[in-house]
């Protein structure tokens, strides 16, 4: 059991590292080695065949009736992308990748979701939203890992969900997700509580892993300290050498690359478990602890960059004007602009703030009732005016003759019917 | 000859035709509007491979409303139905704020187009039920909506799935079209 879950842990990283080489230029090439799978031959909801549609949320394939439920619930809960209609992101293809509809299903059926659950509460549940960050987690370290995907990353079509985004920066969880990739595998009961208070839950699980006696660290540290320090001991080194080097080896992206390999490397020898089981113990010594944090605060001041809400804020004016308004309007944004007055402005909003549409008739009317005016809005309003008046005659003028021509046309149509 | 009286009161008393296009990315909510447009329900929709096209009575007007896919590769398939449109319904998912640029770039990509110089546009920042919508003035915002010069526009803030702002929506448009803004 767990040597198979190693061969597909770095399968699948050697799978992103072949990808990562390709650029993922070609989504095709992704899609056709992942539905080679004969788990993703089936839609993840409804067993239907072949499904060329996807959740990358929860990177699994769906048919389109299952998908048409997934958009229904909002971005915010799954993200739906076609895989033949849609173009799709490197970071998207990644959350495929590394999700997939088996181990999308071990994961909920171990959360208690049996097949055949309704879609919508199934996916609005505590153990989706588990999944999905934890999938996330994984796609963000890979992200890091691989230089190559650094522009994508800040492009506006990355998938979803900021706190995704965050976590890519969270340099130290490169070892613990890969333990975790194995771990979905794992009996239910140490992991359910695991993701939900990572720093506790992952104590227990390490110790229990390290001291190879079973039962729960903390007891074992109650009743034997000593013995429990010195089966811990000889495992502790090498798990902060590798956090730490690499850490620090990571700043420069080429460097990080050359590591990771060397990382790889070492894999598939006996030293495998020692490295996944690094990703357990980690937490107790406050180095792992700290620096995670230490990165939070980095990401939380790099999402503050990249997030598109700021570029919103960018220029804040409409909202400002409008935050009353239920609608704005090309003749209201623009008759503040030329009236270059924003007392005057707010006026005009106000007295639309109650009502559901606002018109540029109801504007213009509007304007009229204002008693004092500068001259030049004077004028402008009166070419204004005019320019419109002359505008209604052209349509007017237009209208008449189209309408002459279409009653010709008809009555000529109407003849050759009769005739025939 | 009947038909001809019908149609000649008809073309110079009121009940004007317009036909419109609903556009926007891909699960914004367009087949979802435009049958509650229709038929005045929320209907269970799927992916829109292609169009789909309804008439719509909204105040003395025959709206001819074509909703079309929105998915990545079938938007370049939109320019085959600009010709002869009087008005696009542009509609946005508000809590996709992730993919606000992209709809902001396929927007002034709409207004560029030759065909649709003369069509009035009429915004939805739909799903406004769901948690972390943006409002109308940051998908204003967003969308970069000072930037349109020459055209009317208008945006309205719905809800497909509880029905608000939509009315409003065509309100402002009928208005809009028998005005002449079209």
């Amino acid at each position: 059991m767990t040597t198979s879950l190693h061969f597909s842990t770095s399968k699948i990283s050697h799978f992103v590292r072949t990808m990562a080489s390709d650029n993922f230029a070609d989504k095709s090439i992704v899609f056709r080695k992942l539905r080679a799978k004969s788990e993703n031959k089936m839609c993840f909801d409804c067993n239907a065949k072949n499904p060329t549609w996807a959740s990358v949320t929860y990177g699994i394939f769906l048919c389109i009736d299952c998908s048409a439920v997934h958009r229904s619930l909002g971005v915010h809960i799954s993200f739906v992308r076609s895989t033949n209609l849609d173009s799709w992101t490197a970071e998207q293809l990644k959350m495929m990748i590394h999700g997939g509809n088996h181990r999308g299903q071990v994961f909920f059926k171990q959360h208690g979701w049996t097949d055949g659950g309704k879609i919508e509460a199934k996916f609005t549940s505590r153990a989706a939203d588990l999944y999905r960050q934890l999938l996330a987690k994984e796609v963000a370290k890979s992200t890091i890992e691989d230089p190559g995907f650094a522009s994508p990353l800040g492009s506006p079509s990355s998938p979803k969900n900021s706190p995704f985004r965050d976590l890519r920066v969270i340099e130290v969880f490169k070892e613990s997700s890969l333990g975790r990739t194995e771990s979905v595998d794992i009996p239910p009961s140490p992991r359910s509580p695991r993701p939900v208070v990572p720093t506790f839950a992952k104590k227990p699980l390490g110790a229990k892993k390290g001291a190879k006696g079973g039962g729960l660290g903390a007891r074992k540290l109650t009743t034997k300290p000593s013995e429990n320090l010195y089966d811990q001991k000889p495992e502790e080194p090498p798990v902060v050498a590798p956090s730490s080097a690499k850490s620090t080896d990571t700043t420069p992206k080429a460097a990080s690359l050359s590591s990771r390999f060397q990382y790889m490397d070492s894999f598939p020898s006996d030293d495998i478990r020692g490295v996944r089981a690094t990703g357990h113990v980690a937490p107790p010594p406050s180095s792992n602890f700290f620096s995670d944090f230490g990165m939070e605060g980095g990401f939380a001041r790099k999402s503050s960059y990249n997030s598109p809400k700021v570029q919103i804020e960018e220029t804040d004016e409409a909202r400002k004007k409008f935050s009353n308004a239920k609608a704005i309007s090309s003749s209201q944004f623009f008759g503040d602009q030329n009236k270059a007055r924003d007392l005057d402005a707010q006026v005009s909003l106000q007295k639309f703030s109650g009502s559901a549409a606002i018109s540029s008739a109801d504007l213009f009317g509007n304007h009229d009732s204002d008693d004092y005016l500068d001259p030049s809005d004077f004028i402008n309003k009166i070419s204004f005016q005019a320019q419109q008046d002359m505008y209604a005659l052209k349509n007017i003028a237009g209208e008449t003759g189209k309408k002459l021509g279409s009653l010709a046309s008809t009555l000529l149509m109407d003849l050759q019917d009769r005739v025939l | 000859m009947g038909i001809v009286f019908t149609r000649l009161f008809s073309s110079l008393f009121g009940n004007r035709e317009a036909r419109i296009l609903v556009l926007g990315l891909d699960n914004a909510g367009k087949t979802t509007i435009l049958y509650r447009m229709q038929m005045g329900e929320v209907v269970s929709t799927i992916p829109t491979i292609g169009f789909n096209v309804e008439t719509v009575q909204y105040n003395n007007i025959k709206f001819q409303v074509w909703d079309l896919g929105g998915q990545t590769s079938i938007r370049p398939y939109w320019r085959c139905y600009f010709p002869n449109t009087q008005a696009i319904i542009y509609v946005v998912d508000s809590s996709d704020t992730d993919r606000l640029v992209i709809a902001k770039d396929e927007f002034h990509a709409i207004l560029e187009e030759e065909e649709l110089k003369g069509a009035v546009v009429l915004l939805f920042a739909n799903k406004q039920d769901l948690p972390g919508a943006l409002d109308d003035a940051s998908v204003t915002e967003a969308l970069e909506l000072h930037k349109i010069k020459s055209r009317q526009w208008a945006i309205f803030k719905t809800s497909a799935i509880k029905g608000e702002g939509i009315f409003e929506g065509l309100d402002w448009l009928s208005n809009t079209l028998k005005s002449g803004g079209g």
